[in-house]
């Protein structure tokens, strides 16, 4: 799957996974905040970006500090799910 | 014992003292939704919420306009009471089924399995910081739920009371709430048994 196609199916899984009935695929960009400011993430929505990881990857994160960086944006998220062979 | 206030929500009305606010049915989430659609309430964190914290909120939300159009302190002056039979019934069901699907469970649907987080996200909305208390009754009306009532009116600088009941199980829901206000003290009617007026 090449890059956009990833990102286009990430926004969809976030918007299906984190219940934001309000929010549509083209509202989120590539490299928008996900979490305060951004698109209004909180931790509980953290939590299920590990699980989303998880359960449509096969990627585990363990290391906290490791998420803040990886779920900072779309963008972030695809790279990081790229160099782990996805 | 009259309330300010009194809604009421259920498969196919929505009323607030009798006035039909909306008329939603279908399945449950269709019809919360549709609850929701018309109160425009425009609050996005409600669609995260599970079932129960859902049919709260919604059925809080008339009573506390009202509230509020009365210049209540919502703040430090209102005290809020939550009864349920089914309490997080729907959710504990729900998390189970995806830890059985799944494997993994779900911290969103996890989050929700207990009774008392309807309470919390109500106050979260609506910048309650007075006493609540959420109890598990048989319905609307037991004898535990008009004490606590007292109890929570009784409290320092509570003047204003909100009370809810709000069930839901798989298909069936039913929810009521009813305003208190600083004249309608419940701690003055010794012989009072209910709160929910049986009408509207």
């Amino acid at each position: 799957m090449d890059a956009q196609a990833l990102k286009q199916q990430l926004k969809a899984q976030i918007i299906e996974q984190l219940n934001l009935e309000e929010v549509k695929v083209e509202d989120i960009g590539d490299d928008q905040v996900l979490f305060g400011e951004g698109l209004g993430l909180d931790s509980i929505d953290a939590l299920e970006l590990i699980v989303l990881l998880e359960r449509h990857y096969g990627i585990k994160i363990t290391d906290p500090k490791q998420g803040q960086t990886v779920f900072r944006s779309v963008n972030t998220m695809a790279e990081f799910i790229q160099s782990h062979g996805q | 014992m009259t309330p300010i206030a009194h809604s009421r929500l259920s498969s196919g009305a929505f009323t607030l003292d009798g006035a039909l606010l909306a008329a939603p049915s279908g399945a449950p989430d269709e019809a919360l939704r549709a609850a929701y659609q018309a109160l425009a309430m425009d609050y996005p964190k409600f669609h995260k919420m599970d079932r129960a914290a859902k049919l709260a909120m919604l059925v809080a939300e008339p009573v506390l306009r009202v509230a509020r159009d009365r210049g209540a302190d919502l703040a430090e002056g209102t005290a809020v009471l939550a009864l349920s039979r089914s309490g997080s019934g729907s959710s504990d069901v729900e998390h189970w089924r995806v830890r059985q699907d799944t494997g993994l469970a779900s911290p969103a649907v996890f989050v929700y399995t207990l009774p008392n987080i309807g309470v919390g996200e109500l106050t979260i909305r609506h910048g309650i910081h007075g006493p609540s208390l959420c109890l598990m009754t048989d319905g609307p009306d037991s004898a535990e739920s008009v004490m606590a009532a007292r109890l929570l009116r009784k409290a320092p600088r509570v003047r204003w009371l909100v009370c809810l009941w709000s069930d839901i199980f798989a298909a069936h829901f039913e929810a009521q709430a009813v305003l208190f206000g600083p004249d309608e003290g419940l701690t003055n009617q010794a012989d009072a048994t209910t709160l929910f007026p049986s009408t509207p």
